[in-house]
């Protein structure tokens, strides 16, 4: 009967851990993957006015602008608390919806359906948190506190000032679309990084950091 | 369930045992939970600013200074505009969350004049309020705004109306072979934000006694705008687009995949750690075990 009952606390404790470790990293990348965007596409013409104009095919005369001018957009980043003085790339949306990521570990990248930095509305600037083998551009990112100073020099060699808000640290697959690409009323500039939990099962970092800045 | 009832008064006579057990579990909580604990979504409300601006929408009345004190009493106070006139609509201002009492008086006025107009408000971080001199001149009015920075949905614009004509009341706009933007819009109050899909638009203003259209708006996806309908000259009107809001015009699905590995633990938990333990709960059973099998054998 003790022996039973032995075997059975050292079941138990088996059991919790292996649970733990099994369920410890969270969900898998495909979860992430099947997020879906913050809103489905325009669902109708969703006017609050009455009277529908009937007959013609509602549309703009011309397709809206989507282009940052050249000068406008940011070439390098610097932030003294952490020692960055990065340049900055250009990055887009992926096939797959998500935004792409810099190609080299110690270069941040500005995903250019954002505005630029210092224009109004949140500009978002992606970089590594590490490469393969060791730290990349934004390994420090998450030391930085409310009140820290992020400058971003654009082509033409205007630069935009900002102070560091606040940092926030959210799992990938709960990330807060609406909150980091959603209209602001002034320049402001959110950078992010990779952060959380490592789980190469499951696609690799679970979490992003994102710092605030306007 | 019969488990768990066997089990309970098993564990309250032989307590030791157990009890290093559930100290080694729950040392493995601990150990796991900031891991768990830094995955978790955040919960809070992004950190952020508060937005305010000022727009001066009185046909007739002379331009206007207005400042911003915060009711805490320990700022000084900050001023939005030195000299608004009719029409004009400031950039916002990035302040801290907090109360403020927003004063307006005329231009050429000294600070310390006794204000036009006065109100007290409190805006959050994330907030954004357009302080608005509303009305008619004879009867100026300070109104708080909310503009709205709900994220509009993909591909489309939120476009609302304020009127400022008082030659024209009530008016129409839509976006021509679009949307109605707002239908009798009267004087001195903001609409509601209709949605727009984005593009290059002719805004056409309709009122009892006047009409025009602006050619070539630009409507970006996710942004936020307000037109602002002004009298210009005795019985004409003209329409002023301004922007509250910029978003990303296509935000991405997700979270970004910003991280290769190459400084991360082979796991969040090492697994030395984790198998230490694990080794030490074995142990120590396991001796207690041996401890009473001698006993036995002893007694046999």
């Amino acid at each position: 009967m003790r022996r039973v009952l032995t075997g059975l606390v050292i079941a138990g404790v088996a059991g919790v851990v292996a649970a733990l470790l099994v369920v410890g990293p969270g969900p898998s990348a495909d979860v992430r993957a099947g997020q879906s965007p913050a809103t489905t596409p325009a669902a109708g013409s969703a006017a609050p006015s009455p009277a529908p104009e009937a007959a013609t095919v509602p549309g703009p005369s011309a397709a809206a602008p989507v282009s940052t001018p050249r000068g406008e957009r940011p070439e390098t980043l610097t932030i003294p608390a952490i020692d960055v003085d990065a340049t900055v790339t250009e990055l887009g949306i992926a096939d797959d919806g998500t935004i792409e990521v810099p190609d080299v570990p110690a270069e941040t990248g500005w995903l250019d359906t954002t505005p630029a930095p210092g224009q109004q509305g949140p500009a978002v600037i992606a970089g590594h948190v590490d490469s393969t083998t060791g730290p990349a551009v934004f390994y420090r990112l998450s030391e930085l506190v409310a009140g820290d100073e992020i400058t971003v020099t654009a082509h033409d060699g205007t630069t935009a000032r900002f102070t560091v808000d606040g940092v926030r640290t959210y799992a990938q697959d709960d990330f807060p679309t609406e909150e980091v690409y959603g209209p602001v009323p002034g320049p402001a500039l959110r950078l992010i990084t990779c952060g959380g939990v490592y789980d190469r099962s499951a696609g690799g970092y679970q979490s992003n950091v994102v710092i605030y800045a306007s | 369930m019969t488990t768990t009832s066997k089990v309970a008064p098993v564990a309250l006579r032989r307590s030791r045992p157990v009890l290093l057990v559930l100290v080694v579990i729950a040392t493995l909580g601990v150990l796991l939970a900031p891991g768990a604990a830094s995955a978790a979504p955040g919960e809070a409300a992004p950190p952020g600013k508060a937005w305010v601006r000022v727009g001066h929408f009185v046909p007739g009345m002379g331009a206007t200074r207005v400042d911003l004190t915060p009711l805490s009493g320990a700022g000084a106070p900050q001023s939005l505009a030195s000299r608004a006139t009719y029409g004009q609509v400031s950039a916002y201002e990035a302040l801290a969350p907090g109360s403020y009492t927003a004063t307006v008086r005329d231009a050429g006025d000294p600070a310390d004049a006794a204000p036009v107009l006065s109100r007290s408000f409190e805006i959050e971080a994330n907030d954004a309020r357009t302080i608005a001199v509303l009305g008619t001149a004879a009867a100026p009015r300070l109104a708080l705004l909310t503009d709205d920075l709900t994220p509009p949905a993909a591909g489309t614009a939120r476009v609302r109306v304020l009127s400022a004509a008082e030659s024209a009341d009530p008016v129409t706009v839509s976006a021509l072979d679009g949307p109605t933007i707002a239908q009798d819009a009267v004087l001195g109050q903001a609409t509601d934000y209709a949605t727009v899909p984005a593009g290059s638009w002719t805004l056409q203003l309709r009122a009892p006694s006047a009409s025009t259209t602006l050619q070539d708006v630009p409507i970006a996806s996710g942004s936020v705008y307000t037109v602002v309908v002004v009298d210009e000259g005795a019985d004409s009107v003209a329409l002023d687009v301004v922007t509250d809001a910029a978003g990303a015009r296509t935000a991405p699905k997700g979270g970004a995949r910003t991280g290769l590995g190459g400084t991360a633990p082979s796991d969040d938990h090492p697994a030395w750690l984790v198998g230490s333990l694990v080794a030490l709960a074995l142990a120590s059973v396991g001796a207690r075990r041996t401890q009473r099998r001698r006993t036995t054998s002893v007694r046999t």
